[in-house]
């Protein structure tokens, strides 16, 4: 890090928080689980391998279209749980609460975490509650802890993936980012765009219980797609080809994003997931998805290449080629 | 608000066939220069080079506004920042831009007032609503976010002081001045010029060394041949303006070839 002060940035999930995390974190906490630098931990305690992962929300505004701060703090640890192929079990819930939150949104926020953990088949086993100084905090701040047992056989990972893989995602990108943008104060605008925030267990559980082989999954959050593709181009060392043609996006959604000039590609996500499959159970698990809640719009989106080690290239409508960095730096703090 | 042009001008089918034509037809040598960075970032993101002859080079000129913002205003906005009771108001793409000490991202972490807007109007809305600060908004750019600066100050709202010197083509660094180029706000409007309010007047400050983007804005070098590109300056380091703005030309070139 070169920075003397922690800077905005530095929580955005893109190239500099990479950095803050390359070189401030990992060398002062280096171990094998921490180093893999999954969504979630792996764990192996007596034989049982479990999931474990943790995550906190500081999304402003705190209710935005389809959700609030308390269903998104639920379902992103269920979520992360659920990449590293575990079945979540229990959750942990923290709060970080500004002096003067009104009750009825504290109330409102832990009804809707309630439903979520009930919908998902969690339960919210233990959690603390901090009240701070008005001014110390913006409202309310949530952690999530989770954990979950992952199946003996399953082995899912960023660094899993394998030259011929198909990718598969699970729905339309960018609908979270730009809900959450269209409610900001200072930037409100009419639509119908809702946040994509949901449990995606049981999707997971619908793969993984199949008898197809699964390399990598990973939900696409902060960063959105671009920058998780090329998280996992980095961990696998291969090369990633997607085509313009194939990314879902609503058409409320694109017309937003070239209005403001954002590219959807950077644009979060919570409801989605990324599914790196040998090209024979590609259609199996196509299906699979397809048969969930929340998987009505999965399709194929690419695949992986031996040629080109970490790079993420997009095939455009147009028929050029494209190169997908990470992102660097684009204005969109607090998105979750 | 399904926009349906999205869909007619990315009509990939005829695309190709245009793409096809100018395959055919290409024989000499051309550069073509866009001077605006939203065709600078549209070329980058539909991969318009991978698929033009080989004879067809594109270059991208002064199109953004942080390219052709004056140093010494950015340690303007930097400065003002520092004043209390100063809301400072500015576009995202300003926020990283390096002064020669410091940019308007540093300030805010060390506890400055900085606030990210889409419009001179949320600038004015943010006066509105903090009637004891004062409230400066950063109005870079040229032609093509003036008039809405402009219809902002004439709307007769009041407490917004703006900055002046707001640069046309011309007042560029790294190309040098241009005269009568580079626009300020009329005497009647003087009262809204946020440097003559706080009498701020800052040095020119010499431009950073082995940095090319004079040359690169005026299509004489690509990115690829400036020294310090890849090297000691990339989108996290940025040197020159050209990497510093997302819609600069390195920083076009860094994030998609």
């Amino acid at each position: 890090m070169i920075e003397e002060k922690v800077l905005l940035d530095h929580g955005s999930g893109r190239k500099v928080s990479h950095s803050m995390f390359s070189d401030l974190i990992l060398p002062l906490f280096e171990n094998p689980e921490l180093s893999k630098q999954d969504d979630g931990a792996t764990l192996d305690i007596e034989g049982t391998k479990l999931a474990f992962s943790t995550d906190s929300y500081v999304v402003d505004p705190i209710f935005f279209p389809g959700g609030n701060i308390g269903d998104l703090a639920v379902n992103g640890t269920i979520n992360d749980i659920s990449m590293c192929g575990a079945n979540p079990k229990f959750i942990s819930v923290g709060l970080i609460i500004e002096e003067g939150l009104p009750v009825k949104d504290l109330k409102k926020i832990l009804e809707t975490m309630a439903i979520a953990a009930k919908k998902a088949g969690v339960k919210i086993v233990t959690g603390d509650t901090k009240v701070v100084p008005k001014g110390k905090a913006d409202k309310i701040f949530i952690n999530t802890s989770g954990i979950g047992v992952i199946p003996p056989h399953i082995d899912v990972s960023g660094s899993n993936a394998k030259p011929g893989d198909k990718i598969i995602i699970s729905g339309t990108i960018a609908d979270h980012g730009i809900a959450i943008l269209s409610s900001r104060e200072g930037l409100k605008f009419d639509s119908e765009i809702k946040t994509d925030s949901a449990p995606l267990n049981g999707m997971v559980q619908s793969i993984i219980q199949s008898e197809c082989d699964i390399h990598v999954l990973r939900d696409p959050t902060r960063g959105g797609l671009g920058t998780t593709l090329n998280e996992i181009a980095l961990q696998s060392s291969v090369g990633i080809k997607i085509k313009e043609q194939s990314l879902p996006i609503r058409g409320a959604v694109q017309g937003t994003c070239e209005l403001l000039g954002f590219d959807p590609l950077y644009i979060a996500n919570e409801g989605k997931l990324i599914a790196f499959v040998p090209e024979k159970y590609a259609t199996k698990v196509l299906e699979l998805i397809h048969q969930d809640e929340f998987g009505k719009d999965a399709v194929i989106i690419g695949e992986v290449t031996k040629e080109n080690s970490g790079k993420v290239f997009l095939k455009t409508r147009i028929g050029g080629l494209r190169v997908i960095d990470m992102l660097t730096g684009e204005q969109l703090p607090r998105i979750c | 608000m399904v926009l349906k042009y999205i869909e007619e001008y990315r009509d990939g089918t005829l695309a190709r066939a245009i793409i096809k034509k100018i395959q055919a037809v290409s024989k000499k040598k051309l550069r073509l220069m866009e001077v605006c960075g939203t065709h600078t970032m549209s070329i980058f993101r539909h991969g318009i080079r991978s698929v033009l002859p080989e004879g067809i080079t594109l270059l991208s000129g002064p199109g953004c506004p942080v390219c052709v913002t004056a140093q010494k205003d950015i340690d303007a906005f930097v400065e003002f920042s520092r004043i209390d009771n100063v809301i400072v108001t500015t576009f995202g793409d300003l926020i990283k831009v390096l002064g020669s000490s410091s940019s308007l991202g540093k300030e805010k972490a060390a506890g400055a007032d900085v606030r990210i807007v889409y419009s001179v109007f949320d600038a004015i809305n943010i006066a509105r609503e903090n009637k004891e600060k004062e409230v400066v908004f950063c109005g870079v750019g040229f032609e093509t976010t003036i008039p809405t600066i402009a219809a902002g100050i004439l709307m007769g709202i009041g407490d917004i002081p703006l900055i002046g010197d707001i640069p046309l083509i011309g007042d560029i660094p790294l190309i040098g001045d241009i005269p009568l180029s580079g626009m300020s706000l009329k005497k009647e409007y003087e009262k809204f010029d946020a440097a003559i309010k706080f009498g701020m007047d800052m040095p020119d400050m010499p431009e950073p060394k082995g940095c090319a983007c004079g040359e690169i804005l005026m299509g004489l070098k690509t990115p690829e041949q400036c020294g310090l590109y890849k090297k000691k300056c990339t989108p996290m380091t940025p040197v020159g303006p050209c990497m510093v703005s997302s819609e600069g030309s390195c920083a076009a070139f860094y994030r998609y070839s």
